[in-house]
């Protein structure tokens, strides 16, 4: 992505889930993780959120592991919960009958808890029912129209999810509506996580530029 | 395309097993075919009756300027524009990395202003370097073929036709070296397109594409003979310019594509056995159909013959291509839709499915050193995906996830000492690092042609078979293989022109 154009900076959704995908790789994360980044990342800009923003905050703080205890989620580690491991074991765990939705869930204050939503909105449309965050100031039931009804830092502190109405067929199953659009972030933001996807990469060595793709012969033919 | 057989039903012996069909050598050997996908874009433009125009030509004599093709349909109109440069050989590279080409082009939806226009001047030359945005639908880029466009150019400017068997020899003016779409450098995504029934099927947008930039290809020789000719030059015949296709030089950049959408190869291969079961178990054929397959079988070792390669491995491999060709004588994917982990399934189950649907990678014996000879990586320098030798060169620690058959094994392991009944979700919060492999294992028993079954970083492994059986599904013909890694290809040779088609050539 070329940094040359002046903020707001707009990507395709695709642009927007790649680099997300890469750049949570580079910041460690498994493979598998990564492409939940790129999920997450993809879900909240097509609601009109800064999800690439979100995503560079939490890969830069220390995140504790979730650990399930009966009717909550607890942190395991130092620093607040990461977001995107955190949705996925629940996403993950949706339609297990005694699994962690299936009753109200107490959630330990999330990093970025943002990138916990798009999973949330997932696991809602796999049960066919709304799932309620209740936070500090208030609630929001996933999934929903965007743009997202809830402002990022009113997610801030412990939440507690429970399940709501019935979603209408065009929110449930894996083909469930999801919103199209563009992505934006700033352009610290994007050069930022560019950095961070660049340590996905392999620097040159004399033997690889040899090699390189295979062509090695003129092209003035 | 999950369900199997809506049709009638199709006896199961006259279907392939992917044992036999996902294999790197087969699939190295694949050919285009009537699904092809630039057959399928021709086939719709034909049946609804496309209109096309250029719609403009600003090009000066040294052949600098900007020129738009419209394709209009029965709903909407797509444009090419193409920006055509006056390049220094110097600069001519096939490389992904090359900075400056001899045309520049983006597919633009529906016609574009002067506006649009000059907006897509300041970028589409610049290619990676600059930024399109949702009303284009793919960037791309041509460089000529120096021999074949310098004696093209100069027999219309004298007035004649060029020689047949130089035009027979490179079977193209212009060569892409990069066709993008789908979202990449601020284009419009898949998913704002795809619901359009002309792009559906999957890279519609990429070969009208190439097609129209065939089209330009053969205007800009004529523009430039006419203008180093006057009232001496020709236009290039008909004939001759049917049998130009566009050529594209492929790299390594290709080879992992159909590993990192197994969804997508899936249905690819699925509806390609399932088009082959049907016609097997047909009990008899009309001598109509039987002229047909026998023209299609000319036109596959017509075709076969004009390949060429200097490559010893590839001299070898195209003989016997050819020596196949003499013995005989729903296809989009919504990738997002199988994409979620249901962490309800017990570990019991998981491991059944790895047994039966990856035995052909826990075969593979990954302590013998050439089964472990290659990475996958990509480099810093280009952005761009290498093969490296794991024994001899850094940077393994940064490994893609490509070597399928290796990353199963590891997840077995792990399997072995886990109780039957945890459910998946338990163990993927204690072994985050499997869920990649885990996702496609799921994937498995309703997607059969999924995988490639072979050892992806084996010393053996050739990545242009990858390559060859993805061009084959673009409708890629005429293969000239440049090395074990670089192919050149060629597109739309022998097919009609947009022109053409208006007037009822078959497609």
């Amino acid at each position: 992505m070329s940094t040359a154009y002046a903020a707001p900076l707009s990507f395709s959704l695709t642009e927007a889930d790649a680099l997300a995908q890469k750049a949570a790789r580079g910041a460690g994360l498994g493979w598998g993780m990564a492409e939940e980044a790129g999920f997450a990342v993809r879900w909240l800009c097509g609601y009109g959120a800064d999800g690439l923003g979100a995503l560079l905050a939490c890969l830069a703080a220390q995140r504790s592991m979730p650990h399930l205890a009966p009717g909550q989620v607890i942190g395991q580690g130092q620093g607040l919960l990461c977001p995107l491991h955190t949705g996925s074991v629940l996403l993950d765990s949706a339609e297990i009958s005694d699994g962690p939705l299936a009753g109200p869930l107490q959630v330990a204050p999330l990093c970025q808890p943002l990138l916990m939503l798009p999973f949330l909105a997932q696991a809602a449309s796999v049960l066919g029912q709304q799932l309620v965050v209740a936070y500090k100031a208030g609630t929001v039931a996933l999934p929903g129209p965007a743009p997202l009804p809830v402002a990022p830092s009113a997610l801030c502190g412990a939440l507690r999810l429970g399940l709501g109405a019935p979603l209408g067929p065009e929110w449930r199953g894996p083909t469930a509506r999801v919103p199209q659009g563009r992505a934006a972030c700033d352009a610290a933001t994007l050069a930022a996580l560019e950095l961070l996807a660049l340590k996905t990469t392999v620097p040159a060595t004399e033997a690889s530029r040899r090699s390189g793709a295979g062509a090695g012969t003129n092209d003035n033919d | 395309m999950t369900q199997p057989h809506s049709q009638p039903a199709t006896p199961r012996s006259y279907y392939r097993s992917p044992a036999q069909v996902m294999r790197l050598a087969r699939m190295g050997s694949a050919h285009p075919m009537r699904l092809s996908f630039l057959r399928i874009l021709l086939r719709r433009m034909r049946q609804e009756n496309w209109r096309f125009e250029r719609h403009l030509w600003q090009v000066d004599a040294r052949g600098v300027g900007r020129a738009v093709y419209c394709a209009h349909g029965p709903k909407r109109s797509y444009s090419l524009v193409a920006f055509a440069h006056d390049l220094p050989d110097h600069m001519r590279s096939d490389r992904v990395i090359a900075t400056a080409w001899d045309a520049t082009f983006a597919l633009f939806d529906g016609v574009p202003s002067r506006q649009d226009l000059d907006r897509l001047q300041q970028n589409v030359p610049l290619q990676e370097a600059g930024r399109i945005g949702p009303r284009e639908l793919t960037l791309s880029r041509a460089n000529r073929s120096v021999r074949l466009f310098t004696h093209v150019v100069g027999a219309l400017a004298a007035g004649r036709q060029p020689d047949a068997t130089e035009l027979q020899e490179v079977g193209y003016l212009m060569r892409t070296t990069a066709v993008y779409g789908a979202g990449k450098f601020g284009a419009a995504d898949r998913a704002d397109i795809a619901q359009r029934p002309e792009m559906a099927a999957p890279f519609q947008a990429e070969m009208l594409t190439v097609w129209l930039i065939r089209w330009f290809t053969v205007d800009i020789v004529n523009h430039l003979a006419t203008q180093q000719g006057g009232a001496q030059a020709v236009a290039l015949a008909p004939e001759l310019c049917r049998q130009l296709g566009v050529g594209n030089s492929t790299g390594l950049g290709m080879a992992p594509f159909l590993v990192r959408h197994p969804v997508l190869l899936n249905n690819w291969i699925f509806a390609r056995e399932e088009a082959l079961a049907r016609v097997r178990a047909l009990p008899m054929a009309t001598p109509q159909q039987l002229a047909g397959l026998r023209a299609a079988l000319a036109d596959a070792e017509e075709n076969a013959s004009s390949w060429r390669s200097s490559h010893p491995v590839q001299v070898e491999k195209l003989a016997s291509l050819r020596a196949d060709l003499a013995c005989i004588r729903c296809l989009s994917a919504d990738e997002q839709a199988s994409f979620r982990i249901n962490g309800a399934l017990p570990l019991g189950q998981l491991r059944q499915i790895v047994a039966q649907h990856y035995a052909w990678a826990l075969r593979t014996d990954f302590s013998d050193p050439a089964q472990m000879a290659r990475f996958w990586y990509v480099s810093e320098e280009k952005l761009e995906p290498r093969l490296g030798d794991r024994h001899a060169e850094p940077g393994a620690d940064q490994e893609q996830p490509l070597a399928i058959a290796h990353l199963v094994q590891a997840l077995w392991a792990d399997l072995q000492a886990q109780p039957e009944t945890l459910p998946l979700a338990r163990f993927l919060l204690a072994h985050p690092q499997h869920r990649l492999v885990v996702r496609r294992v799921l994937r498995a028993p309703s997607h059969p042609f999924a995988e490639v079954q072979d050892n992806l970083i084996a010393d053996t492994m050739l990545p242009i078979d990858l390559m060859r059986c993805k061009l084959a599904f673009f409708g890629a013909s005429h293969f000239d293989p440049r090395s074990d890694k670089w192919v050149r290809i060629s597109l739309f040779r022998g097919m009609p022109y947009p022109t053409d088609l208006a007037q009822g050539a078959p497609a």
